[in-house]
């Protein structure tokens, strides 16, 4: 029971209604001043109980503006409420009040929640402010701004919004490409192209990674031109890869590369050598005539550029190839260049059984002659979940050089409880070797805890 | 049979296995649809209460005459009202016969019982939501403590607006809790005027931060209601 001792009277007086007799008549507009005034109220408590009102409450442009139109004369914590409450609402009638504190306030908290309103509540007449804010403003503001921009309504904002691409600063180019990759804009293609090729690495690399998302085949020949652009080097590997994703994504694997063929053939014959790499990455048949010319190349840089290229093979169907030529190439490091690449393929997954894959990986590991490849080998086998995979790891253990790989991976495949648990004896017997041998503390502690059936968490990178 | 089983109902008392009394609870299934023997039965249990009988046997009688009562046991039950013993059956009993005879009773007794029977009649005429009798427990919201917080309780049970009028005269805590119920009823039955009137009372500047929060939602929750 409620103790208040104020009580007396009060509910006479009120109960004789001029309030409630307009009720009927005008319901909607007394709501909303009942509204205002808790927006107005000291206690965020009761402010709260406006603002659940201002969310879900009398819809309407006129109930919006009533609301949005309190803005200025509230206290900073209060505006933000009801920059939130407003954002929820979705209604962009609130737009102008929103642009006006924007320009009228100084205090952080609320330009940071004005921007955000932004976000749903903008129209492309924003953008100009929006982008000066990603290009200059402090740096939580640009992070909003960036995130604002991402989901500004309108049809014509992602256009608007590459058009402006060329002005900008590199910075805000970048800022802007992530913004139009996030707007899935497949439209701004054209002008992320143009920035592949940009002189500015930053610029090059955030087009690139964008055209990896967004481009089709269609889009390769211009992609072409954004890896002869990089940097040799990791930002070469990467805008490899994202020709790699694009033609990845076709529908028939056989004819994958065609694009990506295509526009090769239109290069210079040094521009064609750069691309093997590429090719190499995509696969496929057109790929790989291409490849195997320079590999028969009497040139040596051709002969191992072509070396190169079909070692990064997207999948096992080249592992013929690349054991012929680990055997058979005159050049020792190119016979181990084809030998990793044979080790890295041969676990994929495929429409190849367990052990096929467990097979070809052995064939490997025979024909390694140095224990680097073995290692890696070794690495490579935890792919392969089975217990042919740990009987085959198993005797590594006892050699110096590969003993602490094996452990690694007979840990990493007694991981999988599906794998561990119907072969608790056999995985046990190994983990306890695995104890014995190995000096990694984490490596034992993991293998003591498979062996009383625990989990263990693999930490985040 | 059943003569039988009334004849063991009036040496009936707690410890004896009350398979005995079965064939009564059976006659209250069996004399849904007969008028005249339901009428048979009242009687025959109506009886048993003015009898010298054992209490269990009137608490007996009191949880079947809750069922099938008429104003024709209204009487037998309101003389036990000022039994210290009995009173609470009787009351259960009578808060649930639907007639205004039963009601009637209940009022009629609040000035012939002590004070502990008062605030147990008035509980049930909350019960009844008896509107006849928001008067006289709006007269008792400022006697004696016990009194007038049953009053303002049994007040928001009847959940009228004359029954919130009367509360928003009061000084005693309950009444709020009272008057939010009687608010939240009109609500629910579509009088927004009136449960506005109420909750816009409680919602000023005046009122503990709780109350004017509770308040502002009630008012809330009437203007957005259409």
């Amino acid at each position: 029971m409620l103790r208040v001792r104020m009580f007396a009277g009060l509910l006479s007086t009120l109960i004789v209604l001029p309030v409630a007799k307009s009720v009927n008549a005008d319901g909607v507009d007394q709501l909303v001043d009942v509204v205002v005034s808790l927006l107005g109220d000291n206690d965020k408590e009761i402010r709260a109980l406006g603002l659940e009102q201002v969310r879900t409450a009398s819809p309407g442009e006129a109930a919006t503006k009533a609301f949005a139109a309190t803005l200025p004369n509230l206290s900073p914590a209060a505006q933000v409420g009801l920059l939130k409450a407003l954002t929820a609402r979705g209604d962009n009638a609130a737009r102008s009040a929103v642009v006006s504190l924007l320009n009228s306030t100084v205090d952080t908290n609320v330009r940071v929640e004005a921007i955000r309103a932004l976000g749903d509540l903008g129209t492309s007449a924003d953008l100009p402010n929006l982008l000066q804010l990603l290009g200059k403003g402090p740096m939580t503001e640009r992070t909003v701004a960036k995130t604002s921009l991402a989901r500004l309504p309108g049809p014509g904002v992602s256009l608007e919004l590459a058009s402006e691409l060329a002005r900008v600063a590199a910075t805000t180019r970048v800022a802007m490409i992530e913004v139009l990759t996030t707007r899935r804009a497949l439209e701004a293609i054209p002008q992320i192209l143009v920035a592949a090729v940009s002189s500015e690495s930053q610029v090059r690399k955030a087009a690139m990674a964008s055209l990896g998302k967004m481009a089709g085949p269609m889009h390769v020949a211009g992609m072409v031109q954004g890896v002869l652009k990089a940097t040799p080097g990791s930002e070469r590997a990467a805008a490899e890869k994202q020709i790699m994703f694009v033609c990845a994504r076709a529908a028939d694997s056989a004819t994958r590369s065609a694009p990506l063929v295509a526009a090769v053939k239109k290069l210079s014959p040094q521009q064609r050598l750069t691309m093997l790499s590429t090719l190499g990455r995509v696969g496929g048949s057109d790929a790989r005539s291409e490849i195997e010319e320079a590999i028969k190349s009497r040139d040596s840089t051709r002969h191992s550029l072509g070396i190169r290229a079909i070692s990064n093979w997207p999948d096992a169907s080249i592992a013929p190839r690349l054991m012929q030529l680990a055997k058979t190439d005159p050049h020792s490091s190119h016979r181990t260049t084809a030998l990793r690449a044979l080790i890295r393929v041969a676990p994929l997954s495929d429409a190849r059984t367990d052990d096929q894959r467990l097979t070809l990986l052995k064939q490997a590991m025979a024909m390694a002659s140095a224990d680097r490849e073995r290692v890696l080998a070794l690495d490579r086998a935890r792919a392969i979940r089975t217990t042919a995979a740990l009987r085959f790891i198993l005797p590594y253990v006892s050699r110096v050089a590969t003993a602490e790989q094996a452990c690694l991976s007979i840990v990493e495949l007694a991981h999988h409880r599906t794998l561990r648990e119907p072969h608790k004896a056999e995985f046990d017997k190994a983990l306890d070797l695995v104890i014995k041998t190995s000096k990694n503390a984490t490596v034992i502690d993991r293998a003591e805890r498979y062996k009383k059936d625990q989990t263990w968490v693999r930490p985040n990178k | 049979m059943l003569e039988q089983t009334f004849e063991a109902l009036k040496k009936y008392d707690w410890g004896q296995d009350p398979k005995v009394l079965k064939p009564i609870n059976d006659a209250l299934i069996s004399t849904r649809e007969d008028d005249a023997a339901r009428k048979q039965l009242e009687a025959s249990l109506t009886a048993i209460l003015t009898d010298n009988v054992p209490r269990a046997a009137k608490d007996f009688v009191c949880r079947k005459l809750r069922t099938i009562g008429t104003d024709h046991s209204v009487s037998a039950l309101a003389s036990l009202l000022a039994d210290k013993d009995l009173s609470h059956m009787a009351r259960y009993a009578l808060e649930r016969i639907p007639t205004s005879g039963a009601a009637k009773a209940l009022r009629d007794a609040l000035s012939n019982v002590g004070e502990a029977q008062q605030v147990g009649i008035i509980g049930s005429l909350g019960v009844r939501q008896d509107a006849d009798s928001v008067a006289i427990l709006g007269g008792m919201l400022e006697s004696s403590s016990p009194l007038s917080k049953a009053a303002a309780c049994a007040l928001g049970a009847i959940q009228t607006a004359a029954a919130a009028r009367a509360l928003a005269n009061s000084k005693h805590p309950a009444a709020i809790d009272a008057s939010f119920c009687c608010a939240e009823a009109l609500l629910a039955n579509g009088k927004r005027l009136d449960a506005l009137a109420i909750y816009s009372g409680l919602a000023g500047d005046e009122q503990p931060k709780q109350i004017r929060m509770a308040a502002t939602r009630g008012k809330l929750a009437c203007l957005a209601k259409k």
